[in-house]
């Protein structure tokens, strides 16, 4: 214990003498540390937050197309539905005896980029995030009327909206709008709290509301001036949607979920497809996996890399430190415990990468904490070290150990050979 | 008891309700792989559920309706191995599960032919005589346990020996709904434990 302590502080002051070398070495290890913990932590950040898209809708039912499309236009807003769904189908769907709720949506029209989406107060009443968290709204009320919109929390703040401004809504999805329903305009009545989801990104309003921007276009035509109807007009109209894009699915007991799946999936009347999100979700991880992978291996390298250097500052240091070792030798060190000291050395550097890398893995975090959350809408949680990141530590620790080996046994060598004489 | 029996009636009888009074029809056709089977999975609360469906070419080597004395053992036979739960899943011991139904029955693929289109749910009915329908040349089998479990929360690992049983079975697909949540999981003959979310 005394020799290790004694071998401990010779290593720490043999590192301090080269302390600009040493510090390179620290911070590069440092450096590797942080990109593996900080990946690792992104990863999980992403994963949760993705995961916490949809919570408690047993099934969401589309066109049928594939699990993984029909996941990302109705949740994610991400692309577009190959067809819709007729409302009659719909209807009768949402009438079965193990559905408890249904909430529609009708997607299609955007407004400055954002996505608008037509619902019903099955919305508020259902959706579902998070930890099955029902949404909030911050300011105003819930849509009631036709040309009522209630704005997610990012478009909100992004466009600097308030309560009472009126918007116009633009006929498709893209940002450069030929077509925009600027003969009825919409106001803002609500605006909902953050959710880290898409909803931030979503203009929420009635299906009958989506209707009737559409309910004077002819063909998929804008109307002629003559032919256009004007807001009072449409509302006297019966607005009943002919489709809708997808719909979610609350049902009375999960254990009746692949009936109804199936029941749907074999629907008589159209096409359609009903998907478990859960499912859906899990495997458009295990697609995104591969490039979190890819992420990992790259920076599991960069570890390597780091400790390469540090092998190579303390090769090259051996030559020059050979007196010091005759030093040693003459003070009554064994070859082993030149070998020990070397040792010690790669691992008092890998030891201080890892703790400054830790450091540096925090202040980090904290300092892009507030970017990731507004410009992704991911949250990330501040935790301690979780076991895979000790595991991590320790593995480097290990490494340092195991590289360390060579200079050390190089060192015993040299100091067998060359005893208290230096032949340089 | 009596309630996972109403359990199960809820998932394996609902009333095909969303099929009636549809105007048309338009042929569908049900993907169908050799070597591949999907297992479903459902838990609430106490009862657990599982329901796997395997081709008849995994099961019986062959997939047309059975023509001679042989094999129509061969159906029976499989049937019973199938049905013989204990043997094909193994809980983690600390979710205490007892079997309350298992049974297993081969099924015709659905396939909607002009002489038969409104008759769809009658092939359901009719399953014991299916030899006189017109059937499609893929056929399934198709097994339903439900089991009863007094710790469920500690329900963590099943393990399913159907890859021994089956040898030419190659993947299952998983898909499960859990008090815990949804998920998904291949098993393959390496990995033929489901962890459970």
């Amino acid at each position: 214990m005394q020799k290790l302590s004694t071998l401990l502080y010779l290593a720490w002051k043999s590192v301090l003498n080269r302390r600009l070398a040493a510090l390179l070495t620290v911070l590069s290890i440092a450096c590797s540390v942080t990109l593996l913990l900080g990946v690792e932590r992104i990863s999980q950040t992403a994963r949760s937050s993705f995961i916490s898209t949809v919570a408690g809708t047993d099934l969401i039912v589309g066109a049928r197309s594939g699990q993984i499309q029909l996941l990302l236009y109705s949740v994610f807003r991400l692309g577009d539905a190959t067809n819709n769904i007729d409302w009659q189908s719909y209807q009768k769907i949402a009438k079965h005896p193990e559905i408890t709720w249904t909430i529609p949506i009708s997607l299609g029209d955007s407004h400055r980029g954002y996505r608008v989406m037509g619902t019903t107060q099955d919305y508020f009443e259902h959706f579902r995030y998070g930890s099955e968290q029902h949404l909030q709204l911050a300011q105003g009320q819930r849509f009631s009327g036709l040309f009522d919109v209630v704005l997610g929390a990012e478009v909100a703040q992004k466009l600097g909206y308030g309560l009472g401004q009126q918007i116009v809504i633009a006929h498709g999805s893209s940002t450069v709008n030929t077509f925009v329903h600027d003969d009825k305009p919409f106001q803002v009545v609500g605006i909902l709290q953050r959710t880290g989801t898409p909803v931030d990104r979503t203009l929420h309003m009635s299906l009958q509301g989506i209707e009737a921007i559409h309910v004077d276009w002819q063909n998929g035509a804008p109307p002629r001036a003559e032919d256009s109807l004007s807001s009072t007009q449409v509302s006297q109209m019966d607005l009943t949607p002919k489709t809708i894009t997808a719909f979610l699915v609350g049902l009375k007991s999960k254990l009746g979920i692949f009936s109804v799946q199936r029941e749907v999936n074999n629907y008589r009347g159209e096409p359609l497809l009903a998907i478990l999100p859960g499912v859906a979700l899990q495997q458009l991880w295990q697609l995104i996996g591969i490039a979190d992978l890819a992420l990992r291996v790259i920076s599991s390298f960069v570890v390597l890399v780091g400790l390469l250097g540090m092998l190579t500052v303390i090769l090259t240091s051996l030559n020059e430190r050979r007196r010091e070792m005759a030093i040693l030798r003459s003070v009554g060190a064994s070859p082993w415990h030149i070998f020990g000291l070397l040792q010690l050395e790669a691992l008092l550097l890998a030891l201080f990468g890892c703790v400054l890398g830790v450091i540096f893995l925090y202040v980090l975090l904290w300092l892009a904490a507030p970017l990731l959350a507004q410009h992704l809408g991911l949250w990330l949680v501040f935790t301690g070290l979780s076991h895979y990141d000790w595991i991590v530590l320790m593995g480097i620790a290990l490494a340092a150990l195991l590289i360390g080996i060579l200079p050390a046994w190089r060192a015993y060598h040299h100091a067998l050979s060359d005893g208290l004489t230096i032949r340089l | 008891m009596k309630s996972t029996f109403l359990a199960s009636l809820v998932v394996f009888a609902l009333p095909l309700t969303v099929h009636a009074g549809d105007e048309h029809h338009y042929k569908q056709h049900a993907a169908h792989e050799h070597g591949t089977a999907q297992l479903n999975l459902v838990q609430e609360q106490q009862t657990l559920m599982l329901e796997l469906t395997l081709s008849n070419m995994d099961v019986l080597g062959f997939e047309h309706a059975p023509s001679n004395q042989e094999q129509a053992q061969a159906i029976e036979k499989a049937g019973s191995v199938l049905a013989d739960v204990e043997h094909l899943l193994t809980f983690n011991p600390a979710a205490v599960c007892t079997v309350t139904s298992a049974q297993a029955q081969r099924k015709a693929l659905e396939h909607h032919e002009d002489d038969h289109e409104d008759g769809h749910e009658d092939e359901h009915e009719h399953e014991h005589d299916e030899g006189m329908h017109k059937e499609s040349t893929h056929s399934e089998f198709q097994a339903q346990y439900a089991f009863n479990c007094q710790q469920p929360e500690q329900l963590k690992t099943i393990t399913v020996q159907f890859f021994d049983v089956f040898p030419s079975l190659e993947k299952i697909q998983v898909q499960m709904v859990t008090d815990k949540g949804q998920g998904a999981d291949q098993l393959t003959a390496q990995h033929s434990h489901i962890e459970l979310p």
